[in-house]
């Protein structure tokens, strides 16, 4: 099948222009013999935010979960395809999943700070990582990032489960950002939180980006719209045994995808008349 | 009441704009041929329809960008909507200067050759209006392009008039009707403008992109 190639308004020098990250090529991502999402193929770029719309079980979470290798954890998953990182091959045997954690992080929808103080939610992950020369600093420096320094640097020994929800979330950046990744996957961000909350990540993801490539997985297409400058949009198809498998539908830059999408699934879904 | 409802509604209320603003045009055009100074005076009062209706577009609207946040197709349909009915109040306006001028010049010597091409724009002006509004219901862009290529003869009468116009000599009654006139021919060309740019939007509505033609 042949890629969803990305429609550059026939601005042939922007593509020039952008790096990519992730160059995605025929991937498709099994449990056991049920496949979640199939033939994928798709690139990602340096310094933008990505979101992956879709409804739920079109294997959204799925596939970027396997951007950075988090699928290796469940037993019965199996990545066929081929998933290249800055060129490199995500699966290939002489590339070690820590590593490619450390240099993809990952937030989720629930934000999960450790049951420790603010501090160490930070420092755990640069000890893991022998970054601890001058950890004061790289603690300040990530929380700073994350926006949430002047709101936690008095009480940086506080357990960081008495933050609030968005804080939390916020926090969970900051243990991402600190062990220096290049690229940030959300799952969900912010389907947790308030909306004061979820304005503020949206805000930092704005600032985020020019450090980070960034690929969002949300349910909220007004917050796709908002944050994302690129924009893929998977849906559910019926298999022969009546169970559903994932695909990618559209892959576009997100103005066309909310103006004009190509489409007509799309249009369906983003002006909510799905189904 | 659900978002194609709204729109729907939002369409319904455009058409009938529109054909309240061609019937005012319409009647504003035939009191101008016929210097009927007291079918003017009735046919201005109806400005205020026109103002009331794109009144309630403008509120729909309004609320339905606050509470629908409408996306792809339905997005470029409701701002297609606003922007043509705002151009449609702009042609009610032309109706009411139409009117305005008729009285004016009701006592003034007016050159017959040129109160024929101020007429011929005026029946222009109605013609390409309403094959503007129907290429919009229609959404037809082939109507809609070949609808604004008229908008050269409309600017082909309007440099004959100011053509014209420069030729005659007279007395200070004869003047002050030329300039009403030339104000009038203007307005009128402004007029096809309004119309084009409806046309502009139907290829908007359709393809998603913006061009002037």
């Amino acid at each position: 099948m042949e890629g969803v190639k990305l429609n550059m308004e026939n601005k042939t020098n922007s593509k020039i222009d952008l790096d990519s990250v992730f160059s995605v090529k025929n991937v498709s991502v099994n449990y056991g013999d049920f496949v979640a999402v199939k033939n994928v193929s798709m690139e990602m770029y340096k310094n933008k935010i990505t979101a992956f719309i879709g409804p739920s079980g079109c294997g959204k979470s799925t596939l970027i979960r396997s951007f950075n290798r988090m699928n290796d954890l469940v037993p019965s998953a199996k990545v066929s395809g081929e998933i290249l990182y800055q060129g490199i091959n995500l699966y290939d045997q002489n590339v070690d999943p820590v590593q490619v954690r450390r240099r993809i992080g990952m937030v989720f929808q629930k934000p999960n700070p450790f049951p420790k103080s603010i501090k160490e939610n930070i420092a755990f992950g640069l000890r893991v990582n022998n970054m601890t020369d001058n950890l004061d600093d790289r603690i300040e420096k990530a929380l700073t990032q994350a926006a949430l320094w002047d709101e936690v640097k008095k009480d940086l020994d506080k357990n960081a489960l008495d933050l609030s929800g968005g804080q939390q979330q916020r926090l969970c950046i900051a243990r991402t950002i600190a062990v220096e990744p290049d690229t940030i996957l959300m799952d969900e961000p912010c389907s947790a939180l308030d909306p004061v909350a979820t304005k503020k990540i949206e805000d930092l993801m704005q600032l985020l980006v020019n450090e980070f490539s960034i690929l969002i997985v949300t349910h909220n297409m007004h917050q796709a719209s908002r944050v994302s400058d690129y924009c893929a949009f998977f849906t559910t198809k019926a298999t022969e045994d009546g169970r559903r498998t994932g695909e990618l539908v559209e892959y576009n830059d997100t103005k066309t995808m909310f103006t004009n999408p190509i489409q007509s699934l799309t249009e369906e879904y983003i002006s909510g008349r799905f189904g | 009441m659900s978002l194609d409802t709204k729109i729907k509604n939002l369409e319904l209320d455009l058409f009938s704009m529109g054909e309240l603003v061609i019937k005012t045009l319409a009647e504003a055009v035939k009191a101008l041929e016929t210097r009927d100074v007291e079918l003017a005076e009735v046919v201005k009062k109806k400005d205020g329809e026109v103002d009331k209706a794109y009144l309630k577009i403008d509120k729909d609207w309004f609320e339905l960008m606050a509470t629908e946040q409408p996306v792809a197709k339905d997005l470029r349909l409701a701002t297609s909507i606003l922007q043509a009915s705002l151009h449609l109040e702009r042609l009610g306006d032309l109706s009411v200067y139409l009117c305005k001028t008729t009285k004016e010049i009701s006592n003034l010597p007016i050159p017959e050759s040129l109160h024929k091409i101020i007429v011929e724009m005026g029946y222009m002006v109605i013609d390409m209006s309403s094959e503007a509004m129907e290429s919009l219901k229609s959404k037809d862009i082939e109507l809609a392009l070949a609808t604004a290529n008229k908008d050269k003869e409309i600017n082909n009468l309007y440099n004959k008039m100011l053509n014209e116009v420069s030729n005659i000599s007279g007395n200070k009654d004869l003047y002050t009707g030329l300039f009403r006139l030339i104000t009038c021919v203007r307005t009128l060309e402004r007029g096809g403008d309004h119309a084009v740019d409806i046309c502009e939007l139907t290829a908007f509505l359709v393809s998603g992109e913006f061009r002037e033609f």
